[in-house]
């Protein structure tokens, strides 16, 4: 799929510098020195070669923007490691965080259907993931049912129970629905936790089974294919089953996806578009809005459940704490908004960002140190960041501004070649003179974080935060030159 | 042939519309005048479904379709273009027709549907890929008529076309409303405030107020009114 480029990266020396999306990526480089650093004690060397590292932050940058003009090598590539993660992983964690990926996957999914394209808010998805989990583990843990019939009634009844929730969506919209499907939301936990339930669903210690195993075939496949770094037999089972387990939650991510896919280009999809665009209007059209808001509500329920089974197949234990209201609902329905509302792409980079953003702050904080809780504050911090500069998302720069052809930049290259720019000059003559002296002064974190700063300078929020210095400066010099103002406006027109 | 026979609408306990009959013969433009809250918009919406009468009846082609579902409605191809045009913002042109034709499957007539609408406006064909919300208030009111005729409809309600439209391109629109009347002798029920560019066009009026109907007349007649030209020509 190749899309004709648009945005704002159309004049001047502002389509050298890295758009947004690269910022992440120096982001990254920046952490790696950071680490790297940690050994030399000669700044100004540091200074120096954070001036290098920028640099080849930049040409990366600008390998992304060109590649991202053809998004089918974005699909091989991530299916691609998507297949071999657990063989690149190295340890068994990393495999089950791509495992919660595939559960996540399918959950935003699900929320973006009802949220992103029918418009109707909910809430109360970390609820019907929990039912579904729930009526799993108690059907096989108390009933003795096998898992696969235990989870197609479970992911029926979390499919009719979400039905059920989309009926106050036909009566109530906005804030009012949101706080319908949020009380479910709460409700959930409290009801599992009821004494009365307590011999039926374990109460507050939960749910454990055991977790499957992979056939004998499979099982030795990937026990003599292990990484290295599994030594001994044991730890070579242990990976065995979760790459197992892994390769299931993958091809229901995939078909998932691939489902929601054709979904929202197919003529149910328009129809939820034009509920949410237009209730009127979808009328209008001879759709009907009720049992379209419901069946939004269905299928939306439908993968939650599916997501709510993975869940179980993945970590086989269940207890209310795993479906509170923050990790189960508010969390994933923010990193939808931030991957893309309204698109695949958006929810699959959601369920990237709601396992991997936290984590990875956290980390790099290395930050055991008593901060607590940062989840909230960073996903907090993010939402606000893309809500004003990003409304549309990940997925939305990558399909919108974040697009260059090779023709593109060579021409571009040749034009500055020809006719060099000095404002283009002058900040990467300064962006190098800021990370030299910032290096041998204070440091190379800062001075990488200075430069940084320097790179995405023209493109994001700091063009307005100079604007007004700049129109003040235009206008001094107008007036020491003696030419007069122009007027702000026309005049009032007298007729 | 659309018969509106001695309704009566309300919403909730307000009463919108006492006893309004309303005749639309086949391939005739018939409009509605009236002034604000008069119960013009409220007597389309009966006629679409959207709002079910209290009291009457309404027949179209002989059958009685008031109370039905709309969308019961629109698969009798009654189409509706609601006030304020209600396009899909988010849509391209193209996607937005395709609602259009949402009740159809006959893929070949859509086709030569889409084909027909692209001759009525060739702007639309010249923007089919962009998104709607994008277009001019003219090119939107083009979109939301052209919606419409994707149904193939026998009757084209249409509810203040005029609504914050430029004089040119209100003009443009009922001239085009007029050709489409004209070619394929679709009846067109249309509500109006601007009663002067609705009764050119219109072979019969009714003038509505608060939920009653005071003038019926043939659109000629209706111009000379002195009551309708005083309070509704303005000269």
């Amino acid at each position: 799929m190749r899309f004709e480029a648009t945005g704002s990266y159309r004049h001047g020396y502002e389509r050298f510098v890295p758009a947004p999306v690269e910022m992440v990526l120096l982001a990254a480089l920046f952490i790696f020195c950071w680490k790297l650093y940690g050994g030399i004690n000669n700044s100004a060397v540091a200074g120096m070669s954070s001036v290098v590292i920028v640099a080849i932050a930049w040409v990366l940058g600008m390998a992304i923007r060109v590649a991202t003009n053809d998004l089918r090598w974005w699909l091989l590539i991530g299916f691609g490691l998507a297949v071999l993660a657990p063989f690149l992983a190295g340890n068994n964690y990393q495999v089950g965080i791509m495992a919660q990926v595939c559960v996540f996957t399918m959950m935003i999914l699900g929320l973006n259907i009802v949220v992103g394209y029918t418009g109707q808010i909910s809430i109360g998805h970390g609820a019907l993931v929990g039912i579904s989990a729930y009526f799993i583990a108690v059907l096989t843990h108390y009933s003795g049912w096998p898992m696969w019939p235990a989870i197609i009634v479970a992911v029926f009844i979390t499919t009719a129970f979400g039905a059920l929730l989309g009926i106050p969506a036909l009566r109530l919209a906005g804030p009012y629905l949101a706080i319908a499907t949020l009380a479910v939301a709460l409700i959930f936990p409290l009801v599992v936790k009821l004494d009365q339930f307590q011999k039926y669903d374990g109460g507050n210690s939960g749910i454990r089974e055991e977790r499957i195993t992979p056939p004998s075939g499979l099982d030795s496949l990937f026990k003599n294919n292990a990484p290295a770094t599994y030594k001994n037999e044991f730890a070579k089972s242990q990976f065995s089953q979760q790459t197992y387990i892994y390769y299931i939650l993958l091809a229901a991510a995939i078909i998932g996806t691939w489902g929601a896919w054709n979904l929202t280009r197919s003529r149910f999809g328009r129809a939820f578009v034009a509920v949410r665009d237009s209730e009127v209007a979808a009328t209008a059209m001879g759709i009907n809005t009720a049992l379209y808001k419901v069946m939004a509500f269905g299928i939306s329920a439908f993968y939650a459940g599916i997501a709510g089974a993975l869940f179980w197949v993945e970590i086989s234990f269940v207890s209310t704490e795993s479906f509170d209201l923050f990790n189960l609902s508010i969390y994933p329905l923010a990193y939808m908004v931030i991957g893309g509302l309204a698109t695949i792409g958006g929810s699959l980079l959601g369920a990237f960002g709601y396992l991997w953003v936290p984590q990875t702050v956290l980390k790099i904080a290395t930050i055991d140190q008593g901060f607590g809780d940062l989840q909230g504050a960073i996903t907090g911090l993010l939402l606000v960041v893309f809500m004003t500069r990003l409304p549309q998302g990940v997925w939305g720069w990558v399909l919108g501004v974040n697009r260059y052809s090779w023709r593109a930049l060579s021409a571009d290259t040749r034009a500055l070649a020809a006719r060099p720019q000095p404002t283009f000059w002058a900040f990467v003559a300064a962006a190098i003179v800021i990370v030299i002296l910032t290096g041998a002064f204070i440091g190379s974190v800062w001075s990488l974080f200075a430069a940084g700063l320097f790179i995405v300078a023209p493109t994001s929020a700091w063009t307005s935060v100079f604007a007004p210095f700049r129109r003040a400066t235009t206008s001094l010099l107008r007036r020491a030159r003696g030419r007069p103002r122009p007027p702000e406006s026309a005049p009032a027109d007298a007729g | 042939m659309l018969e509106v026979r001695g309704i009566r609408a309300a919403y909730g306990p307000v009463v919108a519309l006492h006893d309004v009959s309303i005749t639309v013969p086949d391939g005739a433009i018939v409009t509605i005048l009236g002034a604000n809250g008069a119960g013009k918009s409220t007597t389309l919406r009966t006629v679409t479904g959207l709002l079910k009468p209290l009291a009457g009846s309404v027949i179209l082609d002989g059958v009685d379709i008031a109370g039905k579902s709309p969308d019961w409605i629109v698969r009798q191809r009654v189409a509706h273009v609601p006030e304020g045009r209600q396009i899909f913002a988010t849509l391209t042109v193209s996607e937005n027709l395709a609602l259009g034709a949402y009740s159809r499957s006959d893929e070949r007539g859509i086709a030569a549907d889409l084909k027909r609408v692209f001759d009525y406006f060739p702007r639309l064909f010249e923007r089919r890929r962009q998104i709607a919300g994008t277009l001019s208030g003219g090119e939107q009111q083009m979109l939301a008529i052209g919606r419409a005729l994707m149904l193939r409809p026998r009757m084209l309600c249409l509810d203040e076309p005029s609504l914050g439209l430029a004089p040119l391109v209100v003009r443009d629109i009922f001239r085009i409303i007029q050709t489409i009347n004209k070619d394929d002798g679709v009846g067109v029920l249309l509500v109006e405030q601007d009663a002067k560019i609705a009764l050119s066009i219109a072979s019969y009026g009714y003038v509505l107020e608060t939920g009653r109907v005071v003038v019926s007349e043939p659109a000629e007649k209706l111009v000379a009114n002195p009551t309708v030209r005083r309070s509704y020509l303005g000269y």
